[in-house]
């Protein structure tokens, strides 16, 4: 006890510098650290599947159209939701995402805005992200 | 004596909350999530093959293509001025060495897939806010630029300079693309990416 009276000062300050760079490590809001690790997915092409494999993954899934594609595949339509690209980080769209607990697949007619979408989510320190592709070009690496 | 002992306290809490700290820290995104996520939808991160190609005819020095293809079919074809960083290597590799030219516009490409996507937010991410895409990559540069043919009776001025535009670029890629194996790999070679060109201070 008077160990804290006496250094009560030095204390709280190493408590409120230790809860700062905890919020921002941990914080929801913002990037996470290690942008190298969030991206490697990418780089390795693990993040993108076709409409076969869904069935294949475990967990509850949760499809995002990004656009006005349609998918061909019935049974994911009542799992599917449709967010505006734009408004997918305000705060109820982003509690569906990190609610879900499965897999959380992106699709749009223009694979360019599911990568970039991605790529956000990733860096953000969300996992199970996938990008849905029937397109040749989008697994060209 | 008692505030030089708390002193010397705080700091070495201080330097124990800096030790926690991740050793990659400088590797993270810099932006907002939100404010990244608009910048990168927006149609102003991406140019046009055609707008492309105006800036090789005009060699224009403001612009830098890089080719996030493997080095093989870099080899194989290459868009004259542009240099060859694969993706694996963007990402893996300290990102400064290629993009710390706040002067230059870094417009990345491929095969027409999504890697320069990934690639544009990643650099964006990290704060290089002079990076690009070259919508459509190599397959649009192929259909639009090189496969250009004008057909009809008459031509405007605007379409004939685009099309003066496309022929003179495409020219310049097929005289790249033709030379002989040896002068190529020459050529590409003195054209290999050197971060050294980039830093602009003495050696």
């Amino acid at each position: 006890m008077k160990f804290l009276k006496q250094n009560w000062l030095v204390i709280s300050i190493f408590l409120l510098v230790s809860l700062l760079v905890l919020i921002r490590t941990f914080s929801h809001k913002n990037f996470r650290y290690d942008a190298v690790k969030w991206a490697a997915p990418s780089a390795l092409g693990t993040n993108i599947l076709t409409e076969d494999q869904i069935p294949a993954l475990s967990g509850d899934k949760l499809l995002i159209n990004l656009g006005n594609k349609a998918i061909s595949n019935q049974q994911f339509r009542d799992i599917t939701l449709d967010i505006n690209p734009e408004s997918l980080l305000e705060k109820t769209n982003l509690k569906l995402i990190r609610r879900n607990k499965g897999p959380v697949i992106l699709y749009s007619e223009e694979s360019s805005v599911s990568a970039r979408v991605w790529m956000v989510l990733s860096e953000m320190g969300l996992k199970n992200i996938y990008i849905l592709s029937n397109d040749a070009t989008i697994n060209n690496r | 004596m008692e505030i030089r002992r708390k002193f010397s306290a705080l700091l070495l809490l201080l330097s124990f909350v800096l030790a926690l700290l991740p050793l990659s820290a400088n590797r993270s995104f810099t932006v907002k999530p939100d404010k990244l996520l608009s910048e990168v939808l927006n149609e102003d991160v991406s140019f046009t093959v055609d707008q492309v190609a105006e800036f090789i005819v005009r060699e224009d020095s403001t612009i830098q293509l890089i080719d996030l293809r493997s080095p093989e079919e870099f080899r194989k074809q290459t868009i004259p001025g542009a240099v060859n960083i694969p993706y694996h290597d963007l990402i893996n590799t300290d990102p400064d060495i290629w993009l710390n030219n706040k002067n230059i516009r870094n417009i990345f490409y491929s095969n027409g897939n999504i890697e320069p996507d990934y690639a544009l937010v990643y650099a964006r991410g990290l704060g290089y806010t002079n990076s690009f895409v070259m919508a459509g990559g190599m397959t649009e540069w192929i259909n639009t630029v090189i496969e250009t043919k004008f057909e009809g009776d008459r031509i405007t001025a605007r379409e004939n300079t685009l099309f003066e535009v496309r022929r003179r670029a495409g020219e310049m890629f097929t005289e790249l693309n033709n030379l002989p194996d040896s002068l190529k790999t020459r050529f590409l070679e003195s054209k290999k990416f050197s971060a050294k060109k980039l830093d602009g201070g003495c050696q």
